[in-house]
């Protein structure tokens, strides 16, 4: 039987790309000293960065859910004047770079007045650990409103209509009817929203800084760390987060399709 | 019962507060509930595809609407799933139950919340022909219960006939937002009060125009052929415009002019000569259509009917109509 072409060409680069990411993945492993490895990732550093990451993404996760719950609730269900004109305006802040986010973060702390209110009298941001939070919520926050706009848009509102008629009032009604039917979604939101808070690092840098020990999360350690030519620590932290990504990407497959498949 | 798209469901959500209304009241055991919200108004709602709360279980459902019914007891609750027959079903997931079992889950939900006032949004449309006739016969029969054990009314919307028959004890018809006609299913059949609800129904309705009113007996002109009615008191005296309604039924197809039924001795008759243009299957029954030159009438007759006279396309035929059963209606006029 004469070889299909097309389905040997769509193999190959298929195959060719498996390889590349494997050989990527893998080469921190092969081509750095095992025990410079194996010391980096019990060294203090890495342990440091390792915690804060888990703190800042775990917060600004937190905060992003709480804010964009309603507001998503909101663009689900209710009609008002401009509604296409706010959901694009949403759509801005995950298009941005987050570095070019980071700068106009530092200039707002800085320079607006409002923000050095804030910044002075309330609480220290630019290049402090809340520093951290903020950049990571101004990153996530409009996906996270996203995703789970896109969850409430899948709970029917017949359902919220006929727990009405029971006796439920608005709020009892999203309460007990609504949040349980769209928990999944809500669910994978939030690890999708902590992966990439996790994975931050431009708008980190700008509005909180580098500094060692101090607002040092994975992927700025993984910078310092490189330009200091540590490549015990760089190799061990690529990993870490490599390794974090698949863990958050497989439970959110299993939340939201029971399962690994799609 | 009225046709897709007549109002039905906006009608339900109204009642239920679901939906704001323009003008008018809504008043339920005679309190004015036009505007009280939903959570207020205590009127269950079943739409058409149930809507049981996903990844819960049936108990889950209930226990939901049963939280929020007032004054009702443990007992009546058991009382509700017992009549509704789902006390095997209780722990399954909602996403395991057939249609049918959706279907008296959902309604018992409903009932668990103590509504005054039960809607059902076509709750047959998604049923296979067989689990529609469970319905008719006992779920029915269960609805009825409820009402004489908890008082609760039940409005059921459909588009079937023979499920609005053999459900309803009052129907109301609706056509573009309105309601045509209330009264029970004989009423409606025997005097339909208005053309649409005698199209809706299959019956023969034709435009004409009166040519002489006397003593109740009227003769209308449909189009270069006379109709005689008898029995049409309730018309206005100088009425012009009317529209002539014949069932089906009442139409006696004949190979001649002799008046085939004996009863009809002595009754004023209408005999009209005409050809068969089409006939076909309507569940039991056969229906003919046939040509009276400009006026089109469909006969339905027994396919007993066809071993004596076999009804051929394209046959003469002569059309029987008793005049008592020639129903006449003044035009409406829309203001």
């Amino acid at each position: 039987m004469k070889p299909n072409v097309f389905r040997v060409v769509v193999f190959s680069f298929l195959i060719l790309i498996l390889i590349f990411f494997i050989c990527v993945f893998t080469s921190p492993a092969i081509f750095v000293d095992p025990w410079q490895l194996a010391y980096a990732f019990i060294s203090d550093e890495v342990r440091f960065a390792l915690s804060l990451s888990i703190f800042t993404a775990t917060c600004s996760t937190l905060i992003s859910l709480v804010i964009g719950i309603p507001v998503a609730y909101a663009l689900s269900r209710l009609e008002f004047r401009g509604k296409t004109v706010i959901e694009g305006f949403l759509d801005v802040p995950i298009a941005v770079p987050p570095v070019a986010l980071g700068v106009m973060l530092l200039i707002f702390f800085a320079r607006n007045p409002l923000g050095m209110f804030i910044n002075e009298s309330v609480v220290r941001i630019v290049f402090e650990v809340p520093g951290i939070i903020v950049a990571q919520l101004a990153v996530i926050s409009a996906l996270t409103i996203k995703l789970l706009k896109e969850t409430f848009d899948g709970v029917p509102a017949r359902y919220e209509r006929v727990a009405r008629t029971f006796g439920y009032t608005e709020l009892e009604t999203f309460l007990y009817v609504t949040l349980p039917a769209a928990k999944r979604g809500i669910l994978g939101a939030a690890l999708i929203s902590w992966a990439k808070a996790l994975g931050e690092f431009g708008a980190t840098l700008m509005l909180a800084g580098a500094t060692r020990f101090k607002t040092e999360t994975l992927p700025i350690a993984l910078y310092l760390n490189l330009v200091a030519a540590d490549l015990g620590n760089v190799a061990a932290l690529s990993f870490i987060l490599l390794f974090t990504a698949c863990l958050a990407l497989i439970a959110t497959r299993k939340l939201l399709y029971g399962g690994l498949a799609i | 019962m009225g046709p897709n798209g007549c109002g039905k469901t906006t009608l339900l959500e109204c009642i239920a507060g679901l939906q704001k209304i323009d003008s008018g009241k809504i008043i339920i055991n005679g309190i004015d509930v036009t505007d009280l919200p939903p959570e207020k108004r205590r009127v269950g709602y079943v739409p058409a595809d149930y809507a049981l709360f996903p990844n819960m279980t049936v108990e889950r459902n209930i226990q939901l609407a049963f939280k929020k019914s007032k004054g009702m007891g443990l007992n009546d609750l058991q009382r509700i799933i017992r009549l509704l027959q789902i006390e095997n079903l209780m722990n399954r997931s909602v996403e395991s139950l057939s249609s049918g079992q959706k279907q008296r889950v959902a309604i018992a939900r409903a009932l668990a919340a103590k509504p005054d006032v039960l809607l059902l949004d076509e709750p047959c449309s998604a049923l296979d022909p067989p689990t529609r006739e469970v319905f008719r016969r006992e779920i029915c029969g269960m609805l009825k219960e409820a009402f004489r054990q908890f008082g609760t009314s039940v409005i059921h919307t459909t588009h079937d006939l023979l499920e609005a028959r053999a459900v309803g004890d009052k129907i109301a018809i609706m056509s573009d937002g309105r309601i045509e006609q209330i009264g029970s299913i004989e009423t409606i059949f025997e005097n339909p009060s208005s053309k649409f609800i005698a199209e809706f129904l299959g019956y023969n309705v034709l435009d004409g125009q009166v040519i002489s009113i006397e003593d109740g007996r009227i003769s209308v002109d449909v189009g270069d052929t006379i109709l005689n009615a008898e029995g049409c008191g309730n018309l206005p005296e100088k009425v012009k415009d009317v529209i002539v309604v014949i069932k089906p039924q009442d139409i006696i197809l004949s190979p001649t002019r002799e008046i085939v039924k004996s009863k009809w001795k002595g009754c004023q008759c209408n005999i009209l000569v005409g050809r068969v243009k089409g006939m076909y299957m309507e569940g039991s029954a056969v229906k003919v259509d046939v040509d009276l030159g400009n006026v089109n009438l469909k006969a339905e007759i027994n396919p007993d009917y066809l071993d004596d006279f076999n009804v051929k396309p394209g046959a003469t035929v002569f059309v029987q109509i008793k005049a008592s059963r020639v129903k006449v209606l003044a035009k409406h006029f829309e203001v």
